[in-house]
């Protein structure tokens, strides 16, 4: 098995009944994301190098307290009985060219595959899907795409790129999901409608709870209504 | 005197000694002092000072006033223990468990079995019996007032067992009685309303008295083949015509208002004093999506907080009576005969496996199972002697145990229980910090120590049948879900054993029951299914714990995911999902909810089903 051109792993999740759901899934966390969220809730894997290694100049990755994909790959294998899938995620996986390595081998293993993006790299998603070496992708959408996006985002976003991701997600037979982060101090109702026309018709659409907030000197804002948002599942596209 | 006493235990080595004893002994140094013309005859048992001031406070909240009649049961009961001790079982075995070897689970109720069943077909043929079973009710002609009488009758049970009492296939058993044919479901709201009176009537009692222990339903998901074609009992115990097959559907919604009305709570007695719910699934209820339904509903009460079990049947033959009373060998005639689910546990032994271990030096496997083996023959003379019991206070019509053993007159059918067909349990605790000592490795650390594990507890489950058969007993290796035998071992462990102790368990006061991993550990979900999973396989009866609460974010959808998992790629039993109970700080959580029983009724999971007195209220712990 050649394991040098793998992406740097930053972190494993063993077992997870909740990253895919109806799936009993194994969680790897790829190094590195190219937004800078306030509420990321794992602002470790952010920086293309990880603690103890660098950036080599060209956008790569020297290894630091990097997990060896080795040992990863063994884990996985090991408990592929037990295991439906894998769920590659970040960071943001589609920054590593050799993701598709990755998935191939781990669906060598009998494994189905699900990648977690935030959409901003759509020719990378195409080839994966083109390439049929996912059976899911998960696309989290931080706030309607418009300029509240970079806010949420903690950086300047290309959201054509999102808006093609989208596009590509909703005109594939494959699986999908999208994820909404809900931050009430950043999204008003009307902010989440606007999402849910967006995404019109998708198979599925998770709100998911903002992890912690930091986004600073936002008032918190009133959604109407008695719904809460904690997670629970609603059919935005359906709305 | 005194020193001629002591000299006497030195020359003999004893360390812990018997009252009785104690008083012979210095009966002989008054005899040899020429103070005593002849011995004082010492019948009956004596109650150290300390017991019985023990007996008489309350336990859970000092300071706080204890009821007479629950003092005065207490006291009875610790008079029972020491006659036991010194009376009714070989005087090896007493001395083994007041070393804490192992120990005898019910000697505060000596006379009493450890687990029942109830069998709801019986009961419509038999309606309840009265004294000694001489008066038996009428069968009764409508649900609600057989509800009535399964209320009645499951208290009288609950007297008759130390541990609890569980009512197999109570939805499929009872979907016969409600209004229509089988091919009729009635109304969700009327479902809800029946389901109401089985959980109330099935409660147990706030505190204090026996009844206080639990009733088990157990829910079956599907209508397994081996009793779809036995014919279903309406009222009066007659003939529908149909078959229990014809029933699924109707049982299947009695089960899923149960869920409902269980999860809910309105209305009905306090949460602790419900009974469980043991949701028994086969292969069929995976594939089925009404029984999916059923499963996803209570996954749901699960999350919500509702302790929910299931117990996993891969082989299509329900076991009855939930946790313990799992009896695959003889299952498949017993449910399609008149009458049956109705088998027992008559006792429990649990072995101290840790101890075990720590008499030998760490690496020597052989040597270990030489101690086993010991203490399994020691758990089995003591199996035999309340046999002997049992026998005497089981015999004739006017005996204790009358009730269960006496043939109804009315009725004229089989006694309710044969003391022959009864099983026997040795049970097992902290195989893990048994192993961890032997091999420097727990469970969660090593492939093989589960694989040595499994070696032990193949090699236990064979000589427990090889033991008991030589007294011609039905004997099962179980793992111990008893939380007092834990920290009663622990505790004295430490006085002999400390450094081992120490090492094996990194000062916690307890030890790891059954073949579990350690709570605390650090393994995933999947790695505990995986590793338990492979040690269940020997035992009859064993527990995975699942805390929902310690899986952020799952749904019921992912906990029926992790379901199907443990069905198809483990040996699990039995899944107990308890809110809170998979946190690092669980023992310390089950052992103040043990406490709090006593004194207002609290009910956490099976922690506090140990068969003494935290679990029955009569008469402290052993």
């Amino acid at each position: 098995m050649e394991l040098e051109g793998l992406p740097p792993i930053g972190g494993l999740l063993e077992s997870s009944l909740v990253h895919w759901e109806g799936r009993v899934a194994a969680v790897v966390f790829l190094q590195g994301c190219n937004l800078a969220c306030p509420g990321c809730p794992a602002p470790h894997l952010v920086p293309r190098a990880a603690a103890g290694g660098a950036e080599d100049g060209s956008g790569g990755v020297v290894p630091g307290n990097l997990i060896p994909a080795e040992g990863v790959l063994d884990a996985v294998f090991s408990r592929r009985a037990m295991l439906d899938g894998v769920v590659v995620a970040g960071g943001e996986p589609l920054l590593h060219d050799t993701l598709p390595d990755l998935l191939e081998i781990l669906r060598s293993f009998g494994l189905q595959t699900r990648v977690h993006t935030n959409g901003t790299r759509p020719r990378a998603l195409r080839r994966l899907l083109e390439a049929d070496l996912v059976d899911s992708v998960a696309l989290t959408l931080r706030a309607p795409l418009n300029a509240l996006y970079s806010v949420a985002a903690g950086t300047e976003v290309d959201l054509g790129g999102i808006w093609r991701s989208v596009e590509l997600l909703l005109g594939d037979p494959g699986d999908h999901e999208f994820r909404v982060v809900v931050d009430p101090r950043l999204l008003t109702r009307e902010d989440l409608l606007a999402l849910g026309r967006t995404v019109a018709g998708a198979r599925r659409v998770v709100l998911e709870p903002a992890a912690r907030g930091v986004l600073a000197g936002r008032p918190g804002r009133d959604y109407g209504g008695s719904g809460g948002t904690g997670g629970a599942d609603r059919n935005l596209g359906a709305a | 005197m005194v020193r001629g006493v002591e000299e006497r235990l030195g020359r003999a080595r004893v360390r812990r000694i018997q009252a009785p004893l104690l008083s012979s002994l210095v009966d002989a140094e008054l005899l040899e002092g020429g103070f005593l013309g002849e011995p004082r005859r010492r019948s009956g048992a004596l109650v150290p000072r300390d017991a019985i001031e023990a007996a008489l406070s309350p336990r859970s909240r000092p300071g706080a006033a204890l009821p007479p009649e629950v003092a005065a049961r207490r006291l009875g009961g610790e008079v029972l223990r020491a006659h036991a001790l010194a009376e009714v079982f070989p005087e090896d075995v007493a001395t083994a468990h007041l070393e804490g070897a192992l120990h005898v689970h019910g000697l505060a109720r000596p006379a009493a079995l450890f687990a029942l069943t109830l069998s709801l077909d019986a009961l419509k043929v038999e309606g309840v019996p009265g004294a000694g079973g001489r008066t038996p009710s009428r069968a009764a002609e409508d649900l609600r007032r057989f509800l009535a009488q399964v209320g009645r009758a499951s208290r009288t049970l609950r007297g008759y067992a130390t541990h609890g009492v569980g009512v197999p296939a109570a939805n499929l058993l009872l979907a016969p009685l409600l209004p229509g044919n089988g091919s009729e479901v009635p109304p969700a709201p009327d479902l809800r309303e029946e389901a109401w009176h089985l959980l109330f009537e099935a409660a147990s009692d706030p505190a204090g008295s026996a009844a206080a222990m639990g009733t088990d339903l157990d829910l079956l998901a599907e209508v397994p083949a081996c009793l779809a074609p036995v014919p279903a009992l309406g009222p009066g115990g007659r003939r529908t015509g149909e078959s229990l097959g014809d029933q699924a559907a109707r049982s299947l919604a009695l089960a899923r208002a149960v869920v409902a009305v269980r999860a809910s709570g309105e209305g009905l007695p306090p949460r602790a004093t419900l009974p469980g719910l043991n949701i028994v699934v086969g292969r069929a209820a995976l594939g089925d999506p009404r029984s999916r339904e059923l499963l996803r509903e209570a996954l749901e009460a699960a999350l919500r907080g509702t302790p929910i079990r299931l117990a996993l049947e891969r082989d299509g033959i329900p076991r009855p009576g939930s946790l313990l009373l799992r009896d695959p060998e003889e299952d498949a005639g017993r449910c399609a005969a008149d009458g049956g689910m109705r088998p027992f546990c008559a006792q429990r032994v649990t072995l101290n496996l840790p101890r075990a271990a720590f008499r030998c030096p760490p690496g020597d496997l052989a040597g270990f199972l030489r101690e086993c083996d010991r203490l399994v023959d020691l758990a089995v003379a003591a199996h035999g002697a309340r046999r002997s019991l049992l026998a005497t206070v089981a015999a004739g019509e006017g005996g204790a145990l009358a009730p269960l053993f006496v043939r109804s007159r009315r009725a004229g059918g089989p006694p309710p229980a044969d003391l022959a067909s009864g099983s026997w349990s040795v049970g097992i605790i902290g195989l893990n910090e048994a192993v961890s000592h032997l091999l420097g490795e727990e469970f969660h650390e090593s492939d093989g120590a589960v694989k040595v594990g499994a070696r032990v507890l193949s090699y236990l489950g064979l000589k427990v049948r090889e033991a008991g058969a030589a007294l011609d007993l039905r004997v099962h290796l179980d793992a111990s879900t008893s939380g007092r035998a834990s920290e009663r071992f622990a505790r004295l462990d430490r006085e002999e054993h400390r450094r081992e102790q120490e090492d094996a368990t990194a000062g916690r006061g307890h030890y790891t029951e059954g073949a579990a991993l350690r709570p605390d550990a650090p393994a995933d979900l999947l790695l505990r299914l995986e590793r338990e999973g492979r040690l269940h396989g020997h035992l009859r009866t064993a527990v995975f714990r699942l805390d929902p609460s310690a899986e952020p974010g799952v749904s019921e959808e992912g906990l029926l995911v992790a379901l199907e998992k443990a069905f198809l790629h483990t040996g699990i039993h039995q899944i107990s999902f308890e809110p809170g109970a998979g946190a690092p700080g669980r023992a310390v959580a089950r052992a103040a909810s043990s406490v709090a029983r006593v004194g207002d009724g609290a009910r956490v999971g099976d922690g506090a089903r140990d068969g003494d007195g935290a679990r029955d209220g009569d008469g402290g712990g052993d």
